[in-house]
């Protein structure tokens, strides 16, 4: 790849004081336009990683590259013109007295002033459906238009990685369908997006790329589909994949190959059914 | 009428029930979170209810345990019997000897004591004497599983840990109902695996002695369990019927936002592509259908 990559985690372990390493000499790197979701049990060491890309933890050992520079001694603030965080707790970032406060915070930081800034906000309180709800106090509102609120903020600042923290829980199938068109939408525009998550079947569906931690430890990184079909090494990892990508397998020797999405299996059922009729003299 | 209610077999009636949350900020008007609910659960059911965030979901298992309205106060119009006690009535201590409620936040359920202590703690309340409790901390343990961690602290434990123990601390009360508000919503997948176990423990130990209402947006554990399923939209119920009937009408669900199994979604398109007629939910029904349609395709 000729692109510098946005992120690049290199041979990073990181201790909390005196506890055991939760991440043990880890190394990988995110290039612009990727839609990568990270995945593993709780405890597994994912948020802590995901931390490292913008400064909120700092490696005990190794080194973490943002943009092509080490992103030592450099704050929170600067590399938040690339790396945006979404917490998975949204209470973790909101403070402001109105939805629209709230969401300007963000670019209002990093310099952005004017039509600019009044643009940026205008389109992420319409993207997430905010626009009618802009005047309120967000702790007012529920857990899930809290959440959507949170990713609003987040997709204002325009950064070139999105990190996401578990941002459907809470969120019913509408808004979780609308979110995951916001991040390809992003991925299009050639940003990129880091998806935090449990729910396999949004990873099986949309992310191009996964990546496993078990114990501190990179266990997996590559295509989705090859990763999703190590089955002993996601089982370990306290993963399971989609319903969809199981049944797949427990049919294996009818004939069917893997599948990771509806739109698949329903695809090799369909060639499968037809091309043994077609067979018939 | 209410003993017509128990002779009928139904535990649990809901009717005409309207509930209306008191403005949060003086002036506005209340919010209506249940709008002329009317639903008779049977003793022994196991009642799934799903819908979207915001449908009444929640509102409608504090309900069932007397918390709405004698805890959250607005107004309330029609009842909610437990047998023949009006929760309007029956105050919420004694409800809950007969109504066991699991929230979904795994913090909220314990009080952050020994997993034993923690069980033992509502039984203490009923004043039961200890070696009774004794015996029903070893039983209700032993049902989710949990045995070996009876002397750690409840702190120290995982969220699918601490909702087995969340679980299990109602059932040491013997109640008749127990309420499960979306108890996997905040677990990772192990932790989903281990509650939904614990839920088929508990489903054979007790079979129909036991009525159970689970609220879930997790579309396949409710195809895992629900012997009905209740749909809820802005208040109101809006379906109901076997998670067969309910989880056909993928795309009316789809059009409510609530989830739908994934093998459901796959048995309609595979129905409307191929002509095929299948009804599967789970995985094992899918196996037992797809392999003889794969096999008969090959054979013909």
């Amino acid at each position: 790849m000729t692109d510098t990559p946005l992120i690049e985690i290199d041979h990073v372990s990181f201790n909390y004081d005196d506890s055991p390493p939760a991440l043990r000499d880890v190394s990988l790197a995110i290039a612009p336009g990727e839609f990568v979701a990270l995945t593993g049990a709780n405890g597994s060491g994912k948020t802590t990683l995901a931390k490292h890309f913008n400064g909120l933890l700092r490696p005990s050992s190794g080194c973490v590259r943002v943009d092509g520079s080490d992103s030592a001694g450099r704050p929170i603030s600067e590399l938040a013109h690339t790396v945006g965080y979404v917490f998975q707790n949204p209470d973790h970032q909101i403070f402001l007295p109105s939805v629209v406060e709230e969401v300007g915070f963000g670019p209002r930081n990093l310099g952005v002033r004017g039509a600019d800034l009044e643009e940026r906000v205008e389109a992420a309180l319409a993207l997430f459906e905010l626009s009618d709800l802009r005047a309120r106090h967000p702790m007012l509102l529920g857990r899930g238009i809290r959440r959507r609120v949170a990713l609003a903020a987040s997709y204002a600042m325009r950064p070139q990685l999105l990190v996401l923290d578990e941002p459907t829980g809470g969120l019913d199938r509408h808004a979780t369908d609308q979110l995951m068109t916001v991040l390809h939408d992003l991925v299009t525009e050639g940003r990129s997006v880091v998806l935090i998550t449990h729910d396999m079947r949004l990873v099986g569906e949309h992310a191009e790329r996964m990546v496993v931690i078990n114990g501190g430890v990179l266990r997996a990184d590559g295509p989705t589909a090859e990763v999703m079909a190590r089955h002993d090494l996601l089982h370990d990892a306290g993963i399971r994949p989609p319903a969809v990508a199981r049944l797949a397998a427990g049919l294996r020797d009818a004939g069917l190959p893997a599948a990771l999405t509806v739109e698949d299996f329903v695809a090799s059922v369909a060639t499968l059914s037809r091309s043994r009729t077609a067979g018939q003299p | 009428m209410n003993q017509a209610n128990d002779e009928a077999g139904c535990l649990i009636s809901i009717r005409d029930f309207v509930y209306r949350y008191a403005p949060v900020t003086e002036g506005e008007a209340p919010v209506t979170a249940l709008d002329g609910i009317s639903l008779e659960i049977a003793a022994g059911e196991f009642l799934g209810i799903t819908g979207t965030t915001g449908s009444g979901k929640s509102t409608l298992c504090l309900a069932l345990n007397g918390l709405v309205p004698q805890a959250t106060g607005g107004s309330i119009g029609g009842d909610v019997l437990i047998g023949d006690w009006n929760t309007k009535r029956v105050k919420v201590p004694e409800l809950a000897t007969r109504v066991g409620l699991v929230f979904q936040d795994p913090e909220s359920n314990l009080v952050g004591l020994s997993v034993e202590d923690e069980i033992a703690f509502g039984p203490e309340n009923l004043g039961v004497p200890p070696s009774e409790i004794a015996e029903r901390i070893d039983w209700a343990l032993a049902l989710v599983g949990m045995s070996n961690e009876r002397q750690r602290s409840a702190n120290q434990l995982s969220g699918g840990q601490k909702q087995r123990v969340a679980i299990a601390a109602v059932l040491a009360m013997r109640p008749e109902v127990l309420v499960l508000d979306e108890p996997t919503a905040q677990l990772d997948p192990l932790g989903k695996v281990e509650v939904a176990a614990a839920i088929e423990a508990m489903r054979r130990e007790f079979g129909s002695r036991l009525t159970v209402v689970m609220v879930e947006q997790d579309a396949e554990l409710l195809a895992q369990f629900a012997d009905r399923v209740v749909v809820l939209d802005a208040g109101g119920i809006v379906m109901q019927g076997t998670p067969h009937a309910i989880f056909a009408r993928v795309a009316e669900l789809e059009r409510l936002g609530v989830a739908v199994p994934q093998l459901a979604e796959v048995a309609q398109r595979l129905n409307s592509e191929l002509g095929t007629d299948f009804d599967f939910l789970t995985h094992d029904e899918a196996l037992r259908a797809l392999r003889p349609h794969l096999r008969s395709a090959l054979d013909d």
